[in-house]
């Protein structure tokens, strides 16, 4: 079906509805605009996080001198977790920029003796510099990635949900292909898939399928792909020709993962029937119902239904275990109940992430604002997805290191404020 | 010790006579009266049928137990609650519908055990079992009943097992069986444990062999009829084997404390598995005393006691000067000292 409105089509002029939105630079952030000129399947570097960029190079001065700070205070980082973080996190960035300062110094020092005269040397002296220049880059690489560093979600599992949304039948047909494009896409990556439920609908549509994914950082990979998604095509259920637009919602819930519950005995109040008294030989009570109360949260949890009192007690320990784990699991479900609410929004047409047009055979991400082509590979979930991914997640890099700087920007301007 | 055996072979026969002439009587009582009419209170044990009105299990239930409670019967309610339960091949009757409509041959068996249980009979003879850990053993008078302490001496007794002793094949000994429930429960819990059982009630070593058969596990527990008090009997036990663990829960309760005692216990349980003479340590002495003789080096002794003998208990090893120690007294489930922990040097 792919195939065929795609060879229909061609040939006839190309509308382009978002070609302004797309390619208009001045509508976009400063710093995306580099990205959009450069080839962004293959590179997304940007001047921007150089050491050629003073603001950048005084932010990163800004980050050693809280690392000296820190070394010199003296904080308890046994206790204090959070500081703990940001120490760690400081002595990285540092060892990383002393290497970046060590690896320009060296640039220099070479660029002072391209005064020599002898060209033999000169070459030599040109090929070693070209060689550092790469490895400052290796390094300002790593550096971006340290910076910005890791979504402690990231090596989750995940429950995928894809639902049709705005479109009827053609919604449901376009959900059906998502659907196998991320099937095929965990097999790409190596990740098993579980069947939770799927809908079907009788003309070979999805109404809504829910999938588990399984395996290393799913959802590194996955999480940009929570949100609407639209797509522009003659669906095949149309007999008129005309172009329709539906949307798909994807959601991609990260999975909590065990809890190892520990309980204290302190924390505990045992309440029997036999409680008072002397106990042992001297009394002969058949009341064998425990309850159990968890103290710091208040959780009670009885049994009876023995006549053995341990065995009571054993039942009703399993219960309070499973009663607090169950609490811990609300408590993150209402968390991903409302992450799933920010991913797919009001389910219409304008919150977008991502538009498929078939006629013009391109797929344009709406964040980074790159453009693809090949649909009927793309929609294969190999190469094509994942080279989208990967640009997304160095989108996502840039744009938080940005945020970061934007940040220092401020707090610099505002410093000078009360200097001046 | 005489007068109490009196009063609980009193009641037998009393009860005898009565659930014998009851059953005829009954048929005919449930044949020729209607509802409505309401049999004078001193008679009520021989027509329950009649006022019990319909034969839901709730009704049932609840005629029992405010039966238990009028004649101040120690916890009425759930006596009731276990008496119906086992009738219906239950523990409790808190998974079975209230509405449940009982036969006449259920019914007939609740009022029976009801009854017994309506002369202060304790609720685990009235149903001739009981569960302890894992286990539903057969309980019959006058052989004491465990207690729940007892079930974690026998949990305590499997960690030491389990932890410390390292043969391939151990034997234990236990002193002062009664029904089994703490030798059974060890043969059970580790599949290459083999127990000598000694008491010196010949009802409860029969009882023991009982439980042990019903369980499976005869072949692996050596019961001995004796006075473990006498020289001639722990020279046969010394001769058996040397001993990696033994275990007691030895009568520890003193002599002014048998009287006064809830008349479930006074009146029906052996006096002999109770009394531990003036200060309920005689046994525990005995024990004390003789266990080195039959302990392997670093062989472990568990004993339960009374809550306020493990000071006395520490004084008396200290004053013995032989190769046992305690080493340390566990609290049980309710927060009492209960259980004494010793050690062959």
């Amino acid at each position: 079906m792919r195939k065929k409105s795609t060879n229909f089509y061609y040939g006839l002029p190309i509308w382009r509805p978002f070609a302004n939105l797309t390619y208009s630079a001045s509508l976009l952030p400063s710093f995306v605009q580099g990205l959009i000129t450069a080839d962004s399947r293959k590179t997304h570097t940007s001047t921007k996080f150089t050491i050629e960029n003073p603001i950048y190079v005084s932010f990163l001065k800004s980050l050693v001198e809280e690392y000296n700070a820190a070394i010199n205070a003296n904080v308890d980082y046994v206790a204090d977790a959070d500081k703990r973080q940001r120490f760690n996190f400081l002595k990285l960035v540092t060892q990383s920029i002393q290497e970046l300062e060590k690896k320009q110094g060296e640039v220099l020092e070479l660029r002072s003796m391209m005064a020599e005269e002898d060209k033999e040397m000169k070459l030599l002296v040109d090929k070693e510099i070209i060689r550092l220049k790469k490895e400052v880059q290796i390094i300002e690489k790593e550096l971006i990635d340290i910076l910005v560093g890791q979504d402690s979600a990231d090596n989750k599992d995940i429950v995928m949900e894809i639902c049709a949304g705005v479109g009827g039948q053609e919604a449901m047909l376009f959900c059906a292909e998502l659907f196998l494009m991320y099937r095929n896409y965990a097999h790409f990556k190596g990740w098993t898939v579980t069947g939770l439920s799927i809908e079907e609908n009788e003309i070979g549509g999805t109404r809504k399928a829910v999938i588990e994914i399984n395996g290393e950082s799913v959802f590194k990979h996955l999480k940009y792909e929570a949100g609407v998604h639209r797509v522009q095509r003659v669906p095949k259920t149309e007999k008129a020709g005309r172009i329709h637009t539906s949307t798909v919602t994807v959601s991609v819930l990260p999975q909590p993962s065990e809890v190892d519950i520990d309980i204290q005995p302190h924390e505990l109040r045992i309440e029997t029937f036999r409680c008072s008294g002397p106990g042992g030989q001297h009394v002969n009570k058949t009341d064998s119902a425990v309850r159990i109360i968890h103290l710091p949260t208040g959780t009670v949890s009885e049994c009876r239904q023995e006549r053995s009192q341990i065995k009571n007690k054993e039942t009703a320990m399993k219960n309070l275990k499973i009663k607090l784990y169950q609490a811990i699991l609300e408590e993150e479900d209402k968390k991903r109940q409302a992450t799933r609410k920010l991913q797919i929004g009001s389910k219409g047409r304008s919150e977008k992430i991502r538009t498929y047009n078939f006629q013009q055979d391109r797929i344009t991400d709406h964040r980074s604002k790159d453009d693809f082509s090949n649909m009927p590979q793309f929609m294969l979930g190999g190469q094509g997805l994942d080279d989208l991914v990967l640009s997304l997640h160095q989108f996502e890099k840039l744009q938080l290191l940005e945020s970061m700087l934007d940040s220092y920007r401020t707090e610099i301007s505002k410093t000078k404020a009360t200097k001046g | 010790m005489s007068h109490c055996s009196c009063i609980w072979a009193c009641k037998q026969i009393t009860k005898a006579i009565l659930s014998g002439s009851r059953s005829t009587f009954q048929k005919r009582v449930s044949l020729h009266f209607t509802r409505c009419y309401q049999p004078p209170r001193s008679v009520w044990f021989s027509s329950c049928l009649a006022e019990s009105a319909t034969q839901k299990l709730e009704d049932v239930y609840k005629y029992w137990s405010n039966k238990f409670l009028s004649h101040n019967i120690e916890e009425a309610d759930i006596s009731a609650n276990y008496i119906v339960a086992h009738v219906l091949g239950h523990k409790t009757i808190y998974n079975l519908d209230a509405q449940t409509l009982l036969n006449q041959t259920q019914v007939d068996k609740i009022n029976e055990l009801c009854h017994l249980r309506s002369t202060g009979m304790p609720v685990q003879y009235v149903l001739g079992e009981w569960d302890f850990l894992d286990l539903t053993l057969i309980m019959r008078p006058p052989v004491l009943i465990p207690r729940p302490e007892t079930e974690e001496l026998a949990l305590l007794c499997i960690e030491t097992l389990v932890n410390d002793i390292e043969i391939e094949r151990p034997t234990v000994l236990e002193i002062g069986c009664g029904s089994g429930a703490l030798s059974l429960s060890l043969l059970k819990k580790c599949p290459k444990l083999q127990v000598v059982a000694v008491d010196i009630s010949p009802t409860a070593c029969s009882l023991t062999q009982e439980n042990a058969q019903l369980l499976g596990l005869m072949d692996r527990i050596c019961v001995i009829q004796g006075d473990f008090t006498l020289n001639k009997v722990q020279l046969e036990l010394s001769r058996l084997s040397a001993f990696p663990l033994i275990v007691s829960n030895p009568p520890y309760l003193t002599t002014d404390e048998l009287t006064g005692l809830q008349s479930e216990i006074e009146c029906f349980e052996d006096p002999t598995a109770l009394d531990g003479g003036l200060d309920g340590l005689d046994i525990i002495k005995e024990i004390i005393l003789k266990a080195p003789d039959l302990l392997m080096t670093n062989g472990h002794l568990w004993m339960e006691v009374s809550h306020q003998q493990p000071p006395l208990i520490a004084k008396l090893v200290q004053n013995s000067h032989n190769d046992i120690c305690l080493i340390e007294v566990v609290k049980d489930l309710f927060g009492k000292d209960r259980f004494c922990h010793f050690q062959k040097k």
